[in-house]
């Protein structure tokens, strides 16, 4: 994989350089893709998005100038046509709390790690709310910082950061609940 | 105590320090050693702790159909910009009057089939099956590709008299030349549509998915078995234009099945009628199990 930036590789891609959207799309597909999972909750409906927002890119990457993050924008291209297709079909509930979450983890138990930890840990990020949720993904899993998060988000600056704030002490406390603790 | 309960140890109390340390906690190294997350996040980025479909730490990626057609249409975007060669590739998003016409690409298909049929068989002075190697198969293929990219996205007149053309060119006689792939490839393209604005319905999709199967079916009887693998290779990329869980990819999944049956080639049938049955449809579904009933038949055959 390519190892140029973002901006790079866009600057190439307008150039007619198929190689460099091939380097853009293999560095973003699986964040892209398990991003509007997150979203849209359903496995069929997000390959459907992943397609249709990627395709869109190819285009829309024309115009793109750099005066912000590219994946900043990307992510946030992502969202909105998530929210449009959420909108739409009428199913933004809060579907998962955390028992769904631990009944239907695969059998696959990692070869690291604690088990324990690990199932009380997806429950606990399981009762995030949706906003909390999408924050501590973007933070924790895509290691964004919290003016892309604001950006990809357009949400109010702060907010980003209130959030995780209270994803990160809730998951804190709902372990704690669940008896697992700070040895000493 | 042993190694894993140290280990496991550890691993608690770095994610309680990193707890305690709110909004600017480092989990994503963390979360990864838990398993939550089953792959570096350099290389996995996001993976969903989130949602409820049950597949938790599990890598997720798109399928790799999605991905060719995300790759072909940026090379088509690219194309469409540079101008190099201004073939609009992006075929999922279409105007319902750009749709309207692809009833007619599919019997310009068959003619142009047949047409080309003819002439190969006319400059050979022989009147038997070109095999699967010739050339000419590549020039059928392509042809009918355009065609169908051409009436899905204009005027259908205008395909009608490129058949036309392709089937008696200009000062056609008996020793015309057949045309090249080049001459028949060549044509100008109506803009596209923007895909914000016109999404295909279902009903659409179905159109298309009917259509693309139609001018592969006519154009495999003009033609004879030795299309099938181009035909075959149109219906794939077609294919990738429908959404995943569509009739559309249902459709076409099932028409390459059966392509693939008609072949003998019972391992693509098989695994072309598995992808169909998963879409939720009734008919499709249907033909489906048909192809699996087929190919099962087939296996039994050939283990006697």
């Amino acid at each position: 994989m390519s190892e140029d930036p973002d901006e790079i590789l866009v600057e190439r891609y307008q150039k007619g350089d198929a190689s460099a959207f091939r380097g853009i799309y293999y560095r973003y597909r699986v964040g892209t893709f398990n991003f509007i999972l997150s979203l849209a909750r359903e496995r069929m409906a997000a390959e459907d998005l992943h397609q249709e927002i990627w395709t869109t890119v190819t285009r829309a990457l024309f115009d793109w100038k750099p005066t912000g993050s590219f994946k900043s924008w990307l992510f946030q291209v992502a969202r909105n046509r998530c929210l449009d297709h959420i909108k739409k079909t009428r199913r933004f509930q809060v579907e998962d709390d955390g028992e769904d979450v631990i009944e239907n983890m695969p059998a696959v138990v990692p070869e690291r790690g604690d088990t324990l930890l690990r199932e009380a840990l997806l429950s606990c990020i399981g009762q995030l709310n949706d906003s909390q949720k999408e924050v501590f993904s973007l933070r924790a899993i895509e290691n964004m910082t919290f003016a892309e998060i604001t950006e990809v988000m357009a949400s109010a600056p702060g907010l980003a950061n209130r959030r995780m704030q209270l994803a990160v002490e809730h998951v804190k406390r709902c372990l704690e609940s669940k008896g697992i603790r700070q040895e000493p | 105590m042993s190694a894993d309960a140290e280990a496991h140890r550890d691993l608690r109390r770095r994610l309680f320090v990193e707890l305690s340390r709110g909004a600017d906690a480092e989990l994503g190294k963390l979360l990864m050693a838990i398993g939550v997350v089953a792959e570096p996040p350099a290389h996995v980025d996001a993976h969903v702790l989130l949602e409820s479909g049950g597949e938790g730490a599990q890598r997720l990626e798109p399928p790799p159909w999605i991905d060719k057609a995300i790759l072909a249409a940026a090379e088509a975007a690219i194309r469409e910009r540079t101008g190099v060669a201004a073939v609009p590739s992006r075929r999922r998003w279409r105007s319902a009057r750009a749709v309207a016409v692809g009833t007619f690409a599919m019997a310009a298909a068959v003619l142009l089939g047949v047409g080309l049929t003819r002439l190969r068989v006319r400059e050979r002075g022989l009147a038997t099956q070109v095999p699967a190697a010739d050339p000419a198969d590549e020039r059928v293929r392509i042809a009918i590709q355009n065609l169908t990219r051409d009436v899905l996205a204009r005027d259908g007149r205008e395909a009608a008299a490129r058949v036309r053309d392709a089937e008696e060119p200009e000062g056609a006689g008996p020793h015309a030349p057949t045309p090249t792939w080049e001459e028949l490839s060549r044509s100008p393209r109506l803009e596209e549509v923007d895909p914000s604005t016109a999404p295909l319905s279902p009903a659409e999709q179905e159109r298309f998915a009917q259509g693309v199967l139609s001018a592969a079916d006519r154009a495999r009887l003009a033609a004879g078995v030795s299309v099938l693998p181009a035909l075959r290779a149109m219906l794939e990329r077609e294919r990738g234009f429908c959404p995943k869980s569509s009739r559309c990819f249902g459709l076409l999944s099932l028409g390459l099945a059966r392509f693939a049956l008609d072949g003998g080639d019972l391992v693509h049938a098989r695994a072309y009628a598995d992808e169909a049955l998963l879409v939720n449809d009734l008919e499709v579904r249907t033909g489906a199990r048909e192809v699996i009933d087929e190919v099962a038949r087939g296996d039994g055959h050939r283990e006697k």
